[in-house]
């Protein structure tokens, strides 16, 4: 008897420390990698949080039938597909998606998108409501080749549409055969009816405007056009590139101009955010410094009025580093910057880092192997720490839109 | 001549070949005239008579009648030593005598109640073809579409196992062994990326060593003997390697599918798996009785207990190449093994003499006869 009662002791005692679903937690809930995609290869550019913890993931699909086109994704929180569809048409690459806030189509999703080959390229406005219907689109009119890196939906109810433009002989005049770009910011209408020029810039040879935001600066409403160019500083200097931050008022007149960068060297933008007030305001932008064949993360960060400028400088974290994305931190201090690090074998893995205001390093990671070319696309913080990241997975056999959510260390767990 | 040399050297083994035989016959003789003389009650003499063969005839069925003469001798010469010894020789030539109490004297049956031969440890040794059941704990997805669906296929493994059983008493024992085993089992994603598109298939290959702790309840007669156990197991892995196929599978034309397929190498596993696991285990078989020894035909069914995976690794270079995530899953067996036991005979003096029995029957007879 006593040898059967500690066999039922021993047997309970082993069934109480079983692994079932609730002693296991699921952390792949909240951290996880999940791939998107149809047919082809589809990759991630873009990533916008909704409110309700949904995120709308935008990238591109090509295939052996379509060079390009755009690919929308939308998924709850956890992940999980709501819905997904291409839209647009061939040879279309979209670039960037947001939220429209105020107006006729409040509520719903702007995405910009360039159409064409390298020859021809144009603007596409598409308009998709949150179900993923298609509201309206609009390729806009030009004769000149433009490129769009992003939309800002304004107060005043327009899209403003930064990129760059073919340079304009008018605006160029002599032009000289290495202008290759002026910076462009367009007004479109929320109605989809009206274009006009808000800035269009000369005297650079390449340079991007990557984006707009409203600055409400002495009593007006003002756009910072945020990027970088080539522009000479002053007369005595050279073609450079340098991060810029153009200002013009609602009529396009410029006011300020400012420049970031170090001398000897170029400092491409990629990506603005407007830094919310937890983070101390301001707005903050990352790209590229290129050193010869180094390549390093560049940021810069501006208060609210552009009046100061408190990091303009290269954060060398070893490897040759592509500055592609940024988000502002919400629950820590900081921001989590992401890139694109080139390997030996020039294929390149995703660079996710958390940087403190001061610009001083908390961790890193990195995502993808070194055998497939891994591309970063967009990060965002999360409003209950987390970190999600789009971007491109090389795949064995394929390319795929990634999403990887991380926790606010940069872990798969807690 | 050398014919001659031949059979010579033919006659030289064939008298020293024959040289036990006629040896066995000569004891045969011994005991035959033994046994006379216990019939004729001339008991003091036969010890004397026996002691020469007993030396030297090492046949266990001649041993077993011999010490069985003396035992009874013994027993008339009032001589329980002597008795005792005798049919501990019995028992050690036998393990598994039992008096008839039919036919025997019953104060040889009250003796054998004094002593036992039953093993107290047996050897066994085992193998056979196992499957592994995967239980799912949580569902992980690598892609993000409701359609994504996932399953598991039984792939056979075999394990080989060997141990010793403490027996606790003729029906209960104790089992410890050690186990080698390699199991099998195949993970499918399919629909990935759309309906009817892409397939990736995971094939997993460890092997194990185990340590089975069990408690066995045994039938004690028969030829066939049925038994059944309850235990517990602690595991560790030993080697963990995949295979993963993906059919990367797109829409050339119309409804025409075109498949790009890779297989990989060999993937180390080890590291993202608990390298140390237990399971429950309930089993139970038959052992047919073969000499002294048994064959035994075993169905085991362990119940994993702890989640396989590490899930600080479950997002690594794997998953960034080939398109697979491990869900969160408890690893079952369930193994059919053929094997062999050799039970440790060893003859005894019970410390408690279980002569109750034959005390109630010289009762009873005593009262028949009144």
């Amino acid at each position: 008897m006593r040898i059967t009662k500690i066999a039922i002791v021993a047997v309970v005692v082993m069934l109480l420390g079983c692994d079932t679903g609730n002693r296991v937690d699921p952390f792949f809930q909240d951290y996880f990698i999940k791939y998107y995609g149809e047919d082809g290869n589809q990759e991630g550019v873009d990533i916008y949080v909704n409110d309700d913890g949904s995120m709308i993931l935008l990238g591109n699909s090509s295939s052996l039938t379509e060079l390009s086109i755009p690919f929308i994704v939308k998924t709850d929180s956890l992940g999980n597909v709501l819905w997904q569809h291409q839209m647009g048409s061939r040879n279309e690459t979209a670039v960037d998606v947001e939220l429209v806030t105020s107006g006729t189509h409040q509520g719903k999703l702007v995405v910009v998108s360039n159409v064409g080959t390298d020859a021809e390229s144009k603007i596409r406005l598409t308009i998709v409501d949150q179900s993923g219907k298609g509201i309206d689109s609009l390729i806009l009119p030009t004769n000149a080749w433009q490129a769009v890196k992003s939309v800002t939906p304004s107060s005043s109810n327009d899209f403003i549409v930064s990129g760059y433009a073919a340079p304009d002989p008018v605006r160029n005049s002599p032009l000289s055969p290495d202008d290759k770009a002026d910076i462009i910011s367009l007004r479109v209408s929320q109605s989809l009816t009206s274009v006009d020029t808000l800035s269009w810039q000369a005297g650079e040879h390449e340079g991007f405007a990557v984006k707009a935001f409203e600055i409400p600066l002495q009593g007006e409403i003002k756009y910072g056009l945020f990027g970088y160019s080539d522009r000479p500083i002053d007369l005595s200097s050279g073609f450079e590139d340098k991060f810029e931050v153009i200002v013009v008022n609602v009529e396009g007149i410029q006011s300020v101009r400012k420049n970031s960068g170090q001398s000897g060297q170029k400092q491409k933008a990629s990506r603005a955010i407007q830094v919310p007030a937890s983070q101390e305001d301001g707005f903050f932008m990352i790209g590229t410094n290129e050193d010869g064949s180094n390549r390093d993360i560049f940021v810069t960060k501006y208060s609210n009025d552009l009046s100061t400028m408190k990091l303009a400088q290269t954060l060398p974290y070893g490897g040759k580093m592509e500055g592609v994305a940024v988000a502002s931190a919400i629950r820590e201090e900081g921001y989590f910057l992401l890139a694109n690090e080139t390997q030996d074998n020039n294929n390149r893995n995703i660079f996710l880092v958390h940087i403190r205001l001061d610009g001083s390093k908390v961790w890193s990671t990195t995502f993808g192997t070194d055998d497939g070319d891994d591309t970063a696309g967009a990060v965002a913080a999360l409003k209950n720490g987390r970190i999600a990241v789009l971007g491109t997975i090389d795949l064995e056999t394929q390319k795929k839109m990634a999403l990887i959510i991380v926790n606010k260390n940069g872990g798969f767990s807690n | 001549m050398v014919g001659k040399k031949i059979i010579g050297c033919f006659l030289v083994l064939l008298t020293f070949s024959a040289a036990p035989l006629f040896a066995q016959d000569e004891c045969e003789l011994t005991l035959a005239r033994a046994q006379e003389e216990f019939n004729e009650g001339h008991l003091y003499g036969i010890p004397g008579l026996l002691s020469d063969c007993l030396e030297k005839n090492q046949n266990t069925e001649w041993r077993q009648r011999a010490n069985l003469l003396l035992a009874e001798t013994y027993l008339l010469l009032e001589d329980p030593l002597g008795a005792e010894q005798s049919y501990l020789n019995v028992l050690r030539a036998n393990p598994e005598f039992l008096p008839d109490q039919s036919r025997d004297p019953i104060d040889l049956v009250y003796l054998s109640r004094k002593f036992t031969a039953s093993p107290i440890f047996s050897f066994w040794a085992s193998a056979g073809p196992n499957v592994s059941p995967v239980r799912i704990i949580h569902d992980v997805n690598i892609g993000g579409e409701p359609g994504t669906k996932e399953k598991y296929t039984l792939k056979m493994g075999y394990q080989a196992e060997a141990g010793f059983d403490y027996h606790y008493d003729e029906h209960i024992s104790a089992s410890l062994g050690v186990t080698f085993a390699s199991t099998v089992f195949k993970h499918t994603t399919q629909n990935l990326f759309g309906q009817n598109k892409d397939i990736v298939e995971m094939t997993e290959r460890q092997s194990w060593i185990s340590l089975p702790l069990s408690i066995k309840y045994s039938d004690n007669i028969g030829r066939i003997r049925p038994y059944g156990y309850l235990g517990f197991a602690f595991r560790t892995l030993l080697t963990d390697n995949v295979n993963i196929k993906i059919y990367n599978r797109d829409l050339k034309s119309g409804d025409e599918i075109a498949s790009s397929d890779k297989q990989s190498p060999n993937l180390n596993f080890k590291d993202k798996r608990q390298s140390f696991n237990q399971a429950l285990f309930v089993g139970g078989g038959v052992k047919y009785k073969y000499g002294l020894n048994y064959f035994f035909v075993d169905l085991r069914y362990s119940l994993g207990f702890k989640n396989m995976v590490n899930t600080d690794r479950r997002y690594d270079d794997i998953t960034y190449r080939w398109t697979y995530v491990d869900d969160d899953f408890r690893l079952d067996n369930l193994s059919i093994s053929i094997g062999y036991i050799h039970p440790f005979y060893k003859a005894r003096k019970l410390k408690h003499a279980r002569t109750k029995s034959v005390l109630r029957k010289i009762k009873k007879d005593d009262n028949a006869d009144n």
